[in-house]
């Protein structure tokens, strides 16, 4: 090899150096020149809706950066329900853009609607083809309908073309979205509803028929576990589900407490706890899973664990996540108390917190 | 005599009767305690679980919250509380600032929205509650968010000790204009969760089985809670597709301000029945998509932004390697049988040329 090299005079090569660089510098040219001709998407763009009420007639104005300094005769806006350029775009469902007429534009100006594109869901705006600068651009379009219901998203696929009825290469492109929402929502029918209840017993499905309202410990000493129950209930048609959490404080007598368990812990004969679980324990016998159809209602750990116990103030104890049938839920309580223990009348209040998931 | 020493004896006996009794009850009150009795008016409430409305800074917009006592046989005197509520995790799970001393959220709907203390509801009574949102001129753009907690009030009569069940219903409110949106894609993926666990892991190999479901994690820098939409497009090796997923949050999640909020997309959806207590109940959950042993590339495009502020888009790639057991094993087959026939030719070639040296010689 190294004799093959040395028979190279060096002028062949510095020839052949020479043409090497001067190759990769044409190729690298022409992938330049190529790749700026590519398409590149409108900056700043954005669309507003004065009313965004499914079904609402009402003005949207568009706005975007023309990205390309390039001569521009048209603005193809296609209205959809997917932003994709290669897929098929479908018509949203009550939408209807046919009698938009074009109010007003600034930025780059001097378009017209093109009669003779305009459909349900396409607006070709067209003008005598000039360059464009780096000015945002706005237009505002009355009489379009929207989209019927509510949180209906929808998509405007947007191209600039240099010719004059939106054919051709494009220049520049790009989408924006919007989604209908109520502005106002007055409440007119039975919407999503979350029915919750807390009781020591409940009986049926509706929250209407619980028994016992108060749950009773009884007289507290240290060589026993105390134990009781209550019982959660809770249902939704909201497409989120919900959350529970627990909240409250320790027993106490007036300056005197009870500890909390902070941490999943087995009941102690003895030790000063207070704690609490969802789950079917054996040690002590108390508790039971979660009953009822709306089997994507669960326990959430740690609070799902049999024989460990714990309680602090915030903690969600159950979710569910989505539509949720009846879900009844078992909160057992254990408190055990010290030799030490100050004598007093020990009370609390938990409260069991439902909300909706987002 | 007698008699007297017989009364005093009498009398003692009375006295010692009477310290025993007050050493029991000392002994009683020193080691035990009086019962924590737990007691609590048996509430059962219906609510609204969520609302949205939009306001224009400078105007308010008046609505109602709908409640209703389940209870046929007791009233409930309710009172209305507006909680400031924060992201949970990755999921849509909202963590309550219950805290008397919590401080506001700088999103808190607090200062806008005027409605009713308390409510008295009649047993099995349904009520509308008018409220209002007023947002002063001049606000910035962007989403503001609390939640109404219905406390119902205890009873009178009632202990010191109270068991109660709160529902809440959270409040959006939408404040269109130029607002500050920024979402990072922190992650994008073919995406593996055990059913009932809060959070799984994002996975680009598959051996044992196929992916049923995409995620990807945003993170919410902006002033606006996000529901961002946008499609995903999955082609295999040769770019041809094999799947379309018209809409990547078909739940409508929201990103909270400062959140970072998972979105599971399904490939494929089913409907199952499961049976439980005796009554069956529909469940929708994700299924494998019947995709073939391969590479796949998953395109996304995300768009977000609200009324009247610019659109922004997040694209993203991911691969995913679906190579199972029975097809790594048929490879490695082929493999080993093509070794195999190359070993074998080259030794027949060796044989031969060894063969023709001989027979130089």
């Amino acid at each position: 090899m190294l004799q093959k090299m040395k028979r190279l005079s060096r002028p062949k090569i510095r020839r052949t150096g020479i043409f090497a660089i001067a190759t990769v510098v044409v190729f690298g040219v022409a992938w330049g020149i190529t790749q700026r001709a590519d398409a590149v998407r409108f900056q700043n763009r954005g669309m507003y809706i004065n009313s965004a009420r499914g079904g609402d007639e009402t003005y949207y104005i568009i706005s975007l950066q023309y990205t390309t300094p390039d001569t521009v005769g048209s603005l193809r806006l296609e209205f959809c329900d997917n932003p994709i350029p290669s897929m098929a775009c479908n018509v949203p469902v009550g939408l209807d853009v046919s009698n938009a007429t074009l109010a007003a534009q600034s930025g780059e100006t001097g378009f017209a609607i093109d009669a003779g594109q305009h459909t349900q869901n396409l607006i070709v705006l067209t003008r005598t083809p000039s360059m464009t600068g780096n000015a945002l651009s706005s237009y505002r379009f009355d009489n379009m309908r929207n989209p019927d219901g509510t949180h209906q998203d929808f998509y405007v696929r947007m191209t600039s073309h240099s010719s004059t009825d939106g054919s051709g290469p494009l220049i520049d492109y790009g989408s924006v979205t919007a989604t209908t929402t109520p502005e106002i929502e007055l409440t007119t029918q039975v919407p999503p509803i979350l029915i919750f209840c807390v009781a020591q017993q409940i009986n049926d499905d509706e929250c209407t028929d619980m028994q016992g309202n108060f749950v009773d410990f009884g007289e507290l000493s240290p060589d026993q576990t105390y134990t009781t129950s209550s019982e959660i209930f809770a249902r939704t048609n909201a497409f989120h589900g919900y959350s529970i959490a627990v909240t409250g404080t320790t027993m106490t007598s007036g300056w005197k407490s009870i500890p909390a368990i902070t941490t999943p812990t087995e009941s102690f004969q003895g030790v000063g706890q207070f704690g609490i679980n969802l789950a079917d324990n054996s040690s002590p016998d108390i508790g039971a899973v979660p009953t009822g159809p709306g089997t994507n209602g669960n326990v959430i750990a740690p609070y799902d664990t049999p024989n460990k116990f714990l309680f602090n103030s915030g903690d969600i104890v159950a979710t569910s996540d989505g539509v949720t049938r009846s879900r009844k839920y078992t909160a057992s309580y254990v408190v055990n108390v010290p030799v030490d223990q100050q004598p007093g009348v020990y009370s609390t209040t938990i409260t069991y917190v439902c909300t909706a998931g987002f | 005599m007698y008699n007297t020493a017989s009364v005093n004896n009498q009398k003692w006996r009375d006295m010692k009767k009477v310290f025993q009794l007050v050493a029991v009850l000392s002994l009683f009150v020193a080691t035990g305690f009086l019962g924590a009795h737990t007691n609590a008016q048996s509430t059962g409430l219906g609510v609204n679980p969520r609302k949205d409305l939009t306001v224009y800074p400078g105007k308010s917009a008046s609505d109602q919250l709908y409640i209703s006592n389940l209870n046929k046989s007791l009233p409930a005197k309710v009172s209305l509380n507006i909680v400031d509520f924060k992201s949970s995790g990755e999921t849509g799970t909202p963590a309550l600032q219950l805290k008397e001393d919590a401080p506001q959220t700088p999103w808190s709907l607090k200062p806008f929205i005027t409605l009713p203390k308390t409510v008295d509801l009649a047993p099995g009574e349904s009520k509308y509650i008018p409220f209002s949102v007023r947002i002063p001129e001049g606000q910035g753009a962007g989403s503001y968010y609390s939640a109404i907690k219905y406390d119902p009030q205890p009873g009178e009569g009632s202990e010191t000790v109270v068991i109660s069940g709160a529902p809440s219903q959270l409040l959006f409110v939408t404040v269109p204009g130029k607002a500050t949106e920024l979402m990072n894609l922190k992650k994008f993926g073919a995406y593996s969760i055990k059913e009932g666990q809060e959070n799984g892991s994002f996975k680009s190999l598959w051996v044992s089985k196929q992916p049923d479901r995409l995620a990807y994690l945003l993170q919410n820098a902006g002033n606006v809670a996000e529901s961002p939409s946008g499609s995903i497009q999955i082609k295999n090796i040769l770019g041809k597709q094999v799947k379309f997923i018209k809409n990547a949050n078909p739940r409508e999640n929201l990103a909270l301000i400062d959140q970072t909020r998972r979105f599971e997309v399904c490939l494929e959806t089913q409907t199952k029945e499961v049976e439980q207590d005796g009554r069956k109940n529909k469940v929708e959950t994700c299924k494998e998509a019947g995709l073939l042993p391969g590479i796949y590339k998953a395109n996304m495009s995300l768009f977000y932004g609200i009324n009247g502020s610019n659109t922004q888009e997040i694209n993203a790639t991911a691969t995913i390697w679906y190579m199972p057991w029975w097809f790594i094993g048929v490879i490695l087959l082929i493999l080993a049988a093509i070794a195999f026939a190359i070993f074998k030719i080259r030794q027949k070639l060796i044989g031969t040329t060894s063969h023709k040296r001989k027979n130089k010689r």
